[in-house]
């Protein structure tokens, strides 16, 4: 047990898949990161920004080309693959699709039968009835277990999606975009559920969204990515309030706002650059809207501290920390 | 003075399925004036993309439009012919969807697409339309208007690619647009540049559009009037500042509270209870009856009509029933 109440941390994970012509396709690069016992992180970003590579690295789905990942002071890539196996039930992920991550084949009992028997729970009977349990913990029926998934809404599924998490009892739980195929009536009742078990088992998570008034509702911290790299990290609401990286200030005028004035919003010219030609200095220096220096264009920056728990990646956001 | 643009009155669209008759929109009205955007708003199944299609009259068998009526600039559109109508479609009004992948031909290239819809609607064609769709591209923001004739869909970026749909959609000069989740899928920063693209052509257009979302902060950043739908009706009416500030009907007021606030934790998120009722079996009474937590006893035996409340609002609910309001309509009235 480490004592400093950090579950997971990530350092300088990188991920690069090899891509034709021997490209390199960074998707994720150079991030480190770490979350608390009962923390909820929220990692926003557009599409490919390496968010759900992210993710899917931080749980070991997928293995880092360099960096370390540390679970509870153990280093997930120094050890045998049977006791990393013996690890994984701690780190579960809840995936986006509620149609493609359940098998059509399976009732749903079965499905959340299977993670309870590969962690040794035995006799019919008291597999049954754990599943019982799960079910009502997500407000499914349980007389409902014998029904195939299609026979349930996409609401229902993201929630059998998640007693499936809970049958491995883990400490962290990595959501992947578990709202965002909802109706937002919908979407509502699912971060409920989520919260709610949150809360109940002192779950710590990380809640990956493109959806940033989402995240905002249900993390502690923020980590806003950018091709590949974290740009900007820090407490939620200072992260929203106090934007400093120039992409999260113009992500954030861009949110369509419901009940209160909307601010400008600052669109940024053109598509975000393929990671396979990510562009040199500072990732966002060809749609950065700010005067730049040569730095800009020359040297990647770095994550530093520019406020009390607040860090950016930009060689133009002064520090207010330091005086 | 000139009456609306667009002007739907009581619309019956239904579907005939095995498990028996979906339906999908009963007793829609709704007008459009020139130059004026109004969002049709509402969750999955709730009827708004089959309001739109039935406007283009593009449902199918088994499908059917089984009542009200459709008038563009005072014409009944279902009255028209099927050439009469190819007519319209793309030229008076035009159309825009969510997903432009699926939408644009893969087999050819965007400039055979701009131009074969020109060519179509007897605006250009030859080397006049090709100018034309250089023309349309390079108003639509995309760069290098020129090379991206040849391209092709799948060589294009989402964000692009939408910019072409919406090229095509007012190559022919449209008075109306009706655009289905225009940006949906799309992350915020192109959603903004390409919203931000439709209030430009509506401005120099003044094009009329119909903007079909289930995103409220869509509606509130970019419509003038909204009409919310629930199980094939519309349940309330009104400038979308009214909307967003006081909404009136319980599903609105449910609707709005479930939207998380960027950056308000205080403003918790409440979800409606329960789920959307099966249109083929719907309940008596009110719609959203069994959801609503001011349900009273009536509201499970008929329809509330959609009673006027002030100027430019109407609310289909017994709590806003005028109090000299004659005996409950029933349901088709």
């Amino acid at each position: 047990m480490s004592g400093d109440g950090i579950l997971i941390r990530a350092d300088h994970v990188t991920k690069h898949f090899p891509a034709e012509r021997r490209r390199v396709l960074r998707a994720v690069d150079d991030v480190s990161l770490e979350i608390a016992r009962a923390e909820t992180l929220g990692l926003v970003g557009e599409s490919g920004c390496g968010k759900t590579t992210l993710g899917k690295l931080l749980c070991l789905l997928d293995e880092p080309t360099a960096g370390k990942i540390w679970l509870d002071g153990i280093d997930l890539l120094g050890i045998a693959p049977n006791e990393l196996r013996a690890l994984r039930p701690r780190m579960q992920m809840i995936f986006q699709d509620p149609f493609s991550s359940l098998n059509p084949h399976k009732t749903i009992e079965q499905i959340i039968a299977l993670p309870l028997r590969i962690r040794g729970l035995q006799g019919r009977e008291r597999i049954r009835q754990r599943v019982d349990e799960l079910l009502a913990m997500v407000g499914l029926d349980p007389s409902q277990a014998r029904r195939f998934p299609h026979q349930f809404s996409g609401g229902q599924r993201q929630r059998i999606g998640i007693a499936r998490a809970l049958a491995c009892e883990p400490e962290l739980i990595i959501a992947d975009e578990p709202v965002a195929s909802l109706d937002v009536s919908i979407q509502a009742q699912i971060l409920q559920v989520l919260r709610d078990l949150q809360t109940r088992f002192h779950l710590a998570a990380i809640f990956i969204s493109h959806d940033i008034s989402v995240v905002s509702h249900v993390s502690q911290r923020i980590a806003v990515m950018y091709l590949g790299k974290v740009v900007e990290l820090g407490p939620a609401q200072q992260v929203i309030h106090d934007p400093k990286h120039p992409y999260t200030r113009a992500l954030l005028s861009a949110v369509p706002r419901v009940g209160e004035a909307q601010p400008t919003p600052t669109l940024l010219p053109g598509d975000i650059p393929s990671p396979l030609a990510v562009p040199t200095g500072c990732r966002f220096h060809t749609r950065c809207y700010l005067d730049q220096i040569a730095e800009c264009q020359s040297d990647e920056p770095a994550l530093r501290e520019v406020a009390n728990g607040h860090f950016a990646a930009c060689h133009l956001v002064r520090s207010s920390t330091a005086d | 003075m000139k009456g609306p643009l667009l002007q739907v009155q009581d619309l019956h669209t239904r579907f005939e399925t095995y498990r028996g008759t979906l339906r999908a929109v009963e007793g829609v009205s709704l007008r459009v004036a020139r130059g004026e955007i109004v969002a049709l708003v509402g969750e999955s199944g709730c009827g708004k993309s089959v309001t739109a299609l039935s406007i283009m009259r593009l449902i199918r068998a088994p499908g059917k439009i089984t009542g009200g009526r459709v008038f563009l600039d005072g014409e009944d559109l279902l009255a028209k012919s099927e050439a009469e109508m190819r007519d319209i479609r793309g030229g008076r009004i035009a159309m825009v969807f969510q997903d432009p992948l699926s939408t644009l031909n893969p087999t050819f290239t965007v400039e055979s697409q701009i131009t074969e819809t020109l060519r179509v609607h007897g605006v250009a064609s030859g080397a006049e339309a090709r100018s034309r769709a250089v023309e349309l591209l390079e108003a639509m923001g995309i760069p290098a208007a020129k090379d991206r004739l040849r391209s092709y869909p799948h060589e294009l970026s989402g964000g692009m690619r939408q910019r072409v749909m919406i090229a095509i959609a007012v190559s022919c000069q449209p008075e109306l647009l009706i655009a289905d989740e225009p940006t949906t899928g799309l992350d915020v920063t192109l959603q903004a540049q390409i919203m931000d693209l439709l209030a430009s052509i509506k401005q120099e257009r003044g094009l009329a559009t119909v903007l079909i979302t289930h995103d409220l902060g869509v509606v509130a950043q970019f419509a003038e009037r909204a009409a919310v739908m629930y199980a094939g009706q519309i349940v309330e009416e009104c400038p979308v500042s009214q909307l967003m500030a006081e909404p009136l009907h319980p599903y609105t007021r449910g609707l709005l509270r479930c939207v998380p606030r960027l950056g308000r934790p205080d403003v918790p998120i409440s979800p409606i209870d329960g789920v959307v009722p099966d249109l083929v079996n719907l309940p008596d009474g009110c719609r959203f009856a069994p959801r609503c937590p001011a349900a009273m006893e009536r509201c499970g035996q008929a329809i509330p009509r959609l009673y006027p409340v002030g100027g430019e609002r109407t609310v289909r609910c017994y709590l806003h029933e005028p109090p000299d309001a004659p005996a409950t309509a029933r349901e088709g009235d």
